[in-house]
């Protein structure tokens, strides 16, 4: 077998990477920086009630007084005096995609998401740097009284109290830095519901595209899914690549009510300046399901761990998620899971890759309470290492808090085989496609839990990772 | 350093969240501390080496010499403080703060120096209940040389029930090329000691350690050791046993540190958790660029018997070199209902067949000590205390 080693070419972004021009009079764009000032104007921009006012507010006191954690990858090349918070096209947010103001809609046609939409989606919101631009979902979904809507509407509709008695009470601004900032400077994002017992058979999605130089996203996802009710939400994001950082601290919280199923998924693909510090969380009553599958391939800097508290009796619990980290990435990807009920369950999976230079790291947390008898968890993560440019390390943590719980961890840290090359090899296949083969097996797990448009965009993120190699 | 401190130690290699309060652990350290009363001179040869080793320094000796008359075993003394830099460099699993507290407490260091192979030694550490004390140990295993060295930590038990006893342990090695140290710690402590047992070795091509700790007793304990394995082919192995009940703590801390090319670390964990015992462990496999060809293998095995014990575990690999294999697996939870059934169908009650698999936990880990008679103590000690 020979020593020599393949060269691994960078990710080709083309797809992703274009850029539509804002500096027309086309665009609002809020002074960059993070002030009093601006945070009002974002409020009064938003047209915000009084409480969600003083609420900006008070996490702005609260960011600045918050330190970042002293773990993880570094963020030094994140100056807040340098992100426009609010960035937004001056046309209003479409039901109709045809009205959808024609640059804007030129970007996501190019990202095939009015195809999906047409093809395999109940419902699509499309959401261009801090504001929605485009939401609808089909009529007999919305006939079977799903929600489906920009949190802004909500706010101020008939789900206010809903939206008011939910809104960042799962992931609390005092959680951490970028929450508090969350909470302060929030913009777009979708507001679910599904109610008792109705089950949505086809996904709904929303697509998360940031155009701006040197801003932010801050986009708020709440999703409510009632007793008995099944839902699959997508969520993809993408970005254009600058030179300047731009940042993402987005928000998710997921309420999963007695008997109901919650399957989230996210196909992560921000560019190389990104500063990705997404927060999401669920909470699942009794006999409920919430189920993540996340594919990160994107952005400089992650922080990323769906936290999942499995807090009725029977609740469970599954993570499938892979990371792709190429050259210039420091992507902290991982899972924490609380485990509260009696025989609550889950299952964490997760899958690593990392090449030319890029930093990967698995990091988790379970938890299993004293009140949790009968609780089973079982975690798995496993790196691949492409070249010794790379890292990959493995953080998880578990504590156990009773005695009746079982717990099984592994872990395999590792290069792709000379063996399974060879073997390849000498069925006729070349090195190269072997390998392209070996890394899209590995990635196997989670892209069969993706709808079969998404996995496709999945393996071909990961072929575009290793052609020529 | 000030009375009644708190020393931050075992330090997690990487920091995660601070939630879990598991980046490092707080030691408190009593107002005065000692040197240990005995100073290690009372180091027993329970087997004395066998003829030396060609390759070795000084090689030229006689196959057929008397091995009493060059045991190839040296016992010299040194302050901590003044201690050579390559051994000051060491760097030890519990970190820097527990090396702050030999220096300032002007603690001497036993120099332990093997040349020979095949010696088997014991060193006991009787600790007296009420003191404070420190004791300080650096083994260097000269080129070829192998040695197994015992220390037997116990005490701490008679005529002072309301006193504090608080007593610290540091070893550090250094293996020469193709040297190996068996390395035992058994500790049995009285249940109301604070103690730490704090170890780094570094090893060199061909060498390694081979260690085994046995943690039965004891109050608050700390354990860290630190293997740096800057040698191509060097070692590192790891058989921890350890029993918590009561109200005792346990802080582990062990990391293989890999550098040199083909270097393996393999680090077994076994334990029981009962009453309101509490332990953290920590363990790292950290492959670093062009450790090529190395494997490092961690497994822990936590048995619960308690609803309120606190068990926590972060087992860490970090890698920076791709031709590497690193595993590492954990298994948390009660004992199995099937094997419990499987013993009381042969007549054992339940209070017994539960008795017999806990100390066959440990009695498996006790079976690695390589003396006969303390094994048998241990044993002993197994099948009298933990029921």
């Amino acid at each position: 077998m020979a020593e020599t080693k393949q060269q691994v070419t960078d990710i080709d972004r083309s797809l992703y990477d274009f850029k539509d021009d804002e500096s027309g009079d086309g665009f609002y764009r809020i002074e960059e920086g993070l002030t009093p000032d601006i945070v009002q104007q974002v409020s009064e921009e938003k047209h915000d009630p009084d409480w969600m006012r003083a609420f900006r507010m008070r996490c702005l006191e609260l960011y600045n007084k918050t330190d970042m954690v002293p773990w993880g990858p570094s963020i030094e090349g994140l100056d807040m005096d340098r992100i426009a918070t609010y960035v937004r096209h001056k046309s209003e947010m479409k039901t109709d995609w045809e009205d959808v103001p024609e640059e804007i809609k030129n970007t996501f046609e190019r990202l095939g998401i009015p195809q999906a939409e047409r093809e395999s989606l109940a419902g699509v919101g499309a959401q261009y740097d801090s504001e929605l631009v485009y939401h609808n979902v089909r009529e007999e979904v919305a006939a079977a009284g799903v929600v489906y809507t920009d949190l802004e509407s909500a706010l101020r509709g008939e789900y206010a109290e809903m939206i008011r008695e939910h809104f960042m009470h799962l992931v609390p601004p005092t959680d951490h830095k970028f929450a508090a900032l969350h909470g302060a400077v929030w913009s777009g994002g979708s507001f679910v519901y599904v109610p008792k017992g109705v089950r949505v058979d086809i996904p709904l999605q929303s697509y998360f595209r940031l155009n701006a130089r040197g801003a932010g996203q801050f986009e708020h996802t709440l999703i409510i899914v009632d007793e008995g009710a099944d839902l699959h939400f997508i969520e993809g994001c993408s970005a254009p690549k600058y030179n300047v950082a731009n940042l993402h601290a987005g928000c998710v919280e997921l309420y999963v009510a007695r008997g109901a199923r919650l399957r989230y998924s996210t196909i992560e693909n921000w560019s190389k300046n990104m500063y990705n510090l997404n927060t999401k969380r669920a909470i699942v009553e009794e006999d409920g399901v919430m189920e993540w599958v996340s594919g990160s391939f994107g952005s400089a800097v992650s922080y990323l761990y769906p936290t999942t508290i499995l807090k009725g009796a029977r609740s469970r619990m599954e993570y499938t998620g892979i990371t792709f980290s190429g050259e210039g990435q420091n992507l902290d990807t991982g899972a924490k899971v609380v485990m509260q009920g009696e025989d609550t369950s889950c299952v964490i999976s997760s899958k690593s890759i990392s090449k030319s230079g890029g930093i990967g790291t698995y990091r988790s947390s379970v938890i299993i309470g004293r009140t949790a008898h009968r609780a089973r968890a079982s975690v798995s993560c496993d790196s691949l290492m492409l070249d010794s440019d790379s890292r990959a390390d493995t953080i998880p943590a578990m504590e156990v808090l009773t005695d009746d719980a079982d717990v099984g961890h592994e872990a395999r840290i590792g290069r792709i085989s000379d063996e399974a090359i060879f073997y390849l090899m000498s069925r006729g296949i070349s090195e190269a496609d072997a390998r392209a083969m070996i890394v899209s097996g590995f990635a196997d797990s989670v892209s069969k839990e993706l709808p079969l448009e998404y996995a496709v965009e999945m393996n071909n993120l990961i072929k575009l990772e290793m052609e020529n190699s | 350093m000030k009375t009644e401190d708190t020393i931050r130690v075992n330090a997690l290699p990487v920091k995660t969240y601070r939630f879990l309060k598991v980046n490092d652990s707080a030691l408190a350290v009593p107002e005065s501390l000692v040197q240990y009363r005995d100073d290690w001179s009372a180091l027993q040869i329970v087997k004395p080496p066998l003829k030396r080793h060609p390759d070795q320094r000084g090689g030229g000796a006689s196959p057929d010499q008397n091995p009493a008359d060059d045991p190839g075993v040296s016992l010299t003394r040194s302050p901590f403080s003044a201690l050579p830099q390559e051994i000051r460099e060491i760097r030890t699993g519990m970190g820097e703060a527990a090396d702050a507290l030999f220096e300032e407490a002007g603690i001497e260091s036993a120099l332990l120096t093997v040349s020979a192979f095949g010696a088997t030694m014991m060193l006991p550490a009787e600790i007296t209940c009420g003191s404070s004390a420190l004791s300080s140990l650096v083994i260097r295993m000269e080129a070829h040389s192998e040695a197994a060295v015992i220390l037997d930590i116990r005490g701490g038990e008679t005529g002072c029930a309301a006193a504090k006893t608080f007593f610290g342990l540091s070893v550090r090695v250094i293996a020469e090329q193709g040297a190996t140290l068996h390395l035992i710690l058994v500790q049995r402590l009285d249940g109301r000691v604070a103690h730490f047992e704090d170890i780094g070795a570094v090893c060199a091509e061909g060498a390694g350690v081979d260690m085994t700790t046995l943690t039965l007793g004891g109050g608050q304990n700390h354990l860290g050791a630190r293997a740096t394995l800057m040698g191509d082919n060097s070692f590192f192995y790891n058989l921890s046993g350890y029993y918590c009940g009561g109200s005792a703590s346990l802080d582990l801390n062990f990391i293989a540190d890999q550098q040199g090319r083909d270097t393996i670390s393999r680090m077994i964990f076994r334990g029981v958790l009962t009453d309101r015992a509490s332990k953290l462990f920590r363990g790292t496999i950290d492959f670093k660029r062009g450790a090529t060809g190395s494997v490092g293998d961690e497994q822990e095995d936590t048995l619960l018997l308690s609803p309120d014990v606190v068990n926590k575990a972060v087992p860490l690999i970090l890698c920076g070199e791709e031709d590497v294999e690193g595993r590492h697996g954990a298994t948390i939870g009660r004992l199995s209902e099937e094997m419990l059934f499987y013993m009381c169908a042969r007549g054992y009650s339940e209070d017994d067949a539960r008795r017999l698999i806990v100390q066959a936990r440990l009695k498996s880990v006790a079976a690695e000590i390589p003396d006969d008679r303390l094994r048998w103590e241990v044993e002993q000690w197994i099948e009298k205390e933990i029921i």
